[in-house]
């Protein structure tokens, strides 16, 4: 997979996890665990944001977001939340992996990091780290 | 007060071994990256002294593990083994010839290779607390020198699992943190 490409399917997984953590900022009790979640949901429209100029530099056109996005499962609590929340940042951060895997050794290592930033909130989420991220 | 640290090692050790269960059901889809034209970890391979480095490294945390393991009671003890087998995993797996355990590829494996993790235990007489800390240290560099060595590979498939690697690192640094902050 190119570069380009893996941008392209990283871009898709971290708009989703946009749409995800206006889901999960619902579900979660008011206070740090909501806190979190904005943050979160801002961190990674910030990463939207540079992969879509990624995109656009390395001359290919990034794709609009979907209208909205369904979950694999019923979010209808905070637990759920919670679990959407974990599952939506361990693929991403697989996918970041796979991204810093296509990249040049200059932006690798900033993919790599962000990767671990995915990875990190799989244990805030859900308190457990999946040996492989995105196996799941 | 040592029972209850003990207690909240079992608590924070356990918290990552219940991850490793998922190691058996990896499925991930398979990299992106240019077909290796040599044999992985060969005379060959550009490769080879990079996966030898992160070999000797994730052989280091496993026998930190281990002996971490010994100083902390009953069942965090056997825990903290489980944890350490993590990193036997990623050391396979920068080293197929040795039995890889890349996630998508081959199964797992358990076993310690030519570079395994039978090295002598890093920690003295500590506590539990002291080892713990160690443990969170070890794997904060260790995620640090993941990402920094990925962008030495020049086998694409390589450098997504040293990332993976330090992603593994990083969430366990968090976790571990998270339990002894509780």
């Amino acid at each position: 997979m190119s570069e380009v490409e893996s941008a392209v399917l990283v871009l898709g997984g971290t708009e989703a996890a946009v749409y995800a953590y206006g889901l999960v900022a619902a579900r979660v009790p008011s206070g740090s665990q909501r806190s979190t979640a904005l943050s979160a949901m801002a961190w990674h429209r910030t990463q939207r944001d540079a992969l879509r100029a990624r995109i656009t530099a390395l001359g290919s056109t990034p794709p609009a977001a979907a209208a909205a996005y369904t979950p694999p499962f019923a979010v209808t609590d905070a637990a759920s939340a919670r679990r959407l929340a974990a599952l939506v940042e361990d693929r991403l951060a697989g996918q970041w992996a796979g991204l810093a895997a296509s990249s040049a050794a200059a932006a690798r290592t900033r993919d790599a990091l962000t990767a671990q930033t995915c990875a990190t909130r799989v244990v805030t989420w859900s308190g457990t780290a999946p040996v492989w991220n995105g196996a799941v | 007060m040592p029972t209850d640290l003990s207690r909240r090692d079992l608590l924070r050790l356990g918290v990552i071994v219940s991850a490793g269960a998922g190691l058996a059901a990896c499925t991930t889809a398979s990299s992106s990256g240019t077909p290796t034209q040599t044999d992985p970890g060969g005379p060959e391979d550009p490769d080879r002294a990079l996966r030898a480095e992160v070999a000797a490294a994730e052989a280091r945390l496993t026998a930190l593990y281990a002996a971490a393991a010994k100083v902390l009671p009953g069942t965090s003890a056997t825990r903290a083994s489980a944890v350490g087998q993590r990193h036997e995993a990623y050391r396979a797996a920068v080293q197929p010839s040795s039995g890889s355990t890349a996630p998508g590829s081959a199964s797992a494996s358990g076993a310690s290779g030519a570079t395994g993790a039978s090295a002598s235990p890093a920690l003295p007489a500590v506590s539990a607390a002291t080892a713990l800390t160690v443990l969170v240290a070890a794997e904060t560099t260790a995620a640090a020198a993941r990402a920094t060595q990925s962008a030495r590979a020049t086998d694409a498939e390589l450098a997504r699992v040293i990332v993976l690697a330090g992603t593994g690192a990083a969430a366990a640094a968090a976790a571990l943190s998270a339990g002894r902050a509780r």
